[in-house]
């Protein structure tokens, strides 16, 4: 019994030394979090000094800038939306306010209520989930016959994600 | 008797198969040696960000695959090799990570199913070795979330 065993374990050992190749195998793992994320250069624009003549104009180039990411494979946008501007009890509509991202043509805001799409996931081919970056620029031309004082509106962006 | 004998068969042979080694089909020179993964599983962990570069993110497990190398022949290499990483039907590939030996630098990992060679009898020498793979794996940014994980082989072949 004792001379089987010694034998058989001597074969084993024989059959994993004499093997020209050995290989082993191992499991790497990792994960990717979820990364949605929006954030705005500054939080308050200042319109600054009216400029024109007969028509009272404010202009912010590079007013705010926009930085957003989401690497999840959705049709994700971001919007852009506004209240109208407030004085006390006197308002201005925000459609008065014009916008534009980067060097790309002016718009209208939407009105108070709707909103503008200022970037998709689409809009990128590759690389939809790195960080980009839109500046906007604002600006309002009044009609003139508005009333005297400072006058605020929220302007939101949104990352929406389906 | 016999039945006991049958036993003992079985599980020798059980041994033997359970071992991570397997075996090659050609060239037996009546070469001899092990290799053993002591650390099959290995985890990248959080993920870190450049402090020079935030845009930079990365993974990085240092000293995280370790293996045991016993052999009595003189002529031998070690390769690495390995599948793109996987998560669902999101990939990436497995090019994009590095590795390096213990307190060297970080080298490309090759292509999903080819090789590198990590390891020579001429860097290292001796009847046991324990050696150290660290990985590092830097993002490009724009990956799907999600648990990723790839299969890495080494591979010791005898001269």
């Amino acid at each position: 019994m004792r001379k089987s065993l010694f034998f058989l374990v001597g074969l084993s050992l024989l059959l994993l030394i004499s093997l020209p190749i050995t290989t082993a195998d191992a499991v790497l793992e990792f994960t990717i979090p979820e990364r949605v994320e929006i954030a705005l250069s500054t939080s308050v624009v200042d319109l600054g000094a009216p400029c024109g003549n007969r028509q009272l104009s404010y202009e912010q180039i590079n007013a705010v800038r926009v930085d957003y990411r989401c690497n999840i494979p959705s049709e994700w946008e971001v919007r852009i939306s506004a209240t109208d501007f407030s004085n006390v009890d006197r308002t201005i509509p925000i459609t008065r306010l014009k916008w534009r991202a980067d060097q790309g043509p002016y718009r209208e805001m939407p009105p108070s209520g709707s909103y503008a799409v200022l970037a998709r996931k689409r809009d990128y081919n590759k690389g939809s989930g790195l960080k980009h970056t839109k500046t906007i620029s604002y600006r309002l031309d009044l009609s003139g016959d508005e009333r005297g004082g400072t006058y605020t509106a929220p302007i939101t962006y949104t990352l929406f994600v389906p | 008797m016999g039945r006991s004998k049958g036993l003992l068969v079985f599980w020798l042979m059980l041994v033997v198969i359970t071992i991570p080694v397997q075996a090659g089909t050609t060239d037996n020179y009546g070469t001899s040696g092990l290799l053993i993964i002591t650390t099959p599983y290995v985890r990248m962990g959080e993920f870190k960000t450049d402090p020079v570069n935030p845009a930079l993110e990365y993974f990085e497990a240092e000293e995280a695959l370790n293996f045991l190398i016993l052999t009595w022949d003189s002529k031998w290499q070690v390769f690495l090799s390995g599948v793109d990483f996987v998560s669902g039907v999101d990939q990436i590939p497995l090019e994009q990570m590095e590795w390096k030996l213990g307190g060297n630098n970080y080298r490309k990992m090759p292509r999903a199913g080819k090789e590198a060679i990590i390891l020579t009898h001429e860097q290292a020498s001796g009847f046991l070795q324990y050696h150290s793979l660290s990985f590092r794996l830097a993002l490009q940014g724009d990956e799907a979330p999600g648990r990723y994980n790839s299969t890495l082989t080494l591979t010791m072949i005898y001269l």
